[in-house]
């Protein structure tokens, strides 16, 4: 998948910035998941996106670093606490999101990045709800 | 940010997911404000000088960190499965929006004390006085906001 990311026509930002937009697009998700699942899975869909452009970013244009890093990962658990903290997916996948903060904690503290990959699993979770009913 | 802007935001979220944010204000008042009282240490330590020492990643203790959102999630986790869950997921919602928000409006060191690098996301203005103008900006908007829907303007 980095190959082929390597390979876009992406421009030299700031990836930290990429980072905070990922922050700020689950925002809109945790605005529209009342109204629209739909619209809701979009925004989800351009979260995870500006997730993966954002190391890209760094690798492509020499950006990458320790700050960089830590930036990747608290934006990731901010992230996912705006997602899970709706009330309608509160239960269980809020504990999960608790169970990687705590992995993220760790990880830092033993310089192991052991991450659970909630947002895409959550994705195709919600993809099911669209497909097969639900909400 | 300012707890004005917490409270308001807080408020408004409350109030799209779960109706009637009116008689809740309490709950949303406590848990939205919360996590400020850790500044308290500092504002203490430097009363006198704390414009001029301003208020940076340092004002923080590791509870406005995401060692904080740890403790505070798990500790919801757990009152959810023996207390009233609306008022939980109420208190969740209003302490993640203070935590999401100082994060990507400020600097901060999200792994204290596990790590002390300190980052800045570069999305909101940089320098005090262009902070303070997007704050007042910031909360002006939110207060409409809250005016409209308290007025029945919104939603």
């Amino acid at each position: 998948m980095d190959k082929i990311g390597l390979k876009l026509p992406l421009p030299d930002v700031n990836p930290n910035m990429l980072s905070g937009l990922s922050v700020i697009t689950s925002f809109i998700f945790l605005l529209t998941i009342k109204f629209s699942l739909m619209l809701s899975l979009v925004i989800l869909l351009i979260t995870l996106l500006l997730d993966w452009f954002d190391g890209i970013v760094a690798r492509k244009f020499g950006h990458a670093s320790e700050e960089g890093h830590m930036v990747d990962v608290a934006s990731d658990r901010f992230s996912e606490s705006l997602f899970f903290v709706a009330p309608a997916f509160f239960f269980p996948w809020f504990y999960l999101f608790t169970l990687n903060c705590a992995l993220s904690l760790l990880s830092v503290k033993k310089k192991r990045h052991v991450i659970l990959p909630l947002r895409h699993v959550f994705f195709v979770f919600c993809v099911f709800i669209l497909l097969f009913g639900g909400r | 940010m300012n707890l004005l802007f917490h409270f308001l935001l807080s408020y408004l979220f409350v109030d799209l997911f779960f109706g009637n944010a009116w008689n809740y204000l309490i709950v949303i008042f406590v848990f939205s404000v919360l996590i400020d009282i850790t500044h308290l240490p500092y504002l203490f330590k430097f009363r006198k000088n704390v414009i001029k020492k301003r208020f940076g990643s340092e004002a923080r203790t590791r509870f406005h960190e995401i060692y904080g959102l740890t403790l505070f999630s798990a500790i919801g986790c757990l009152i959810f499965l023996f207390f009233n869950q609306m008022i939980v997921e109420m208190a969740a919602l209003c302490m993640i929006l203070h935590f999401a928000v100082d994060f990507v409006t400020g600097k901060s060191m999200p792994f204290y004390p596990y790590s002390r690098t300190e980052i800045f996301l570069g999305i909101s203005p940089y320098g005090y006085k262009n902070k303070i103008i997007f704050e007042i900006i910031s909360t002006v908007l939110v207060g409409v906001l809250f005016w409209f829907n308290t007025t029945n303007l919104l939603l």
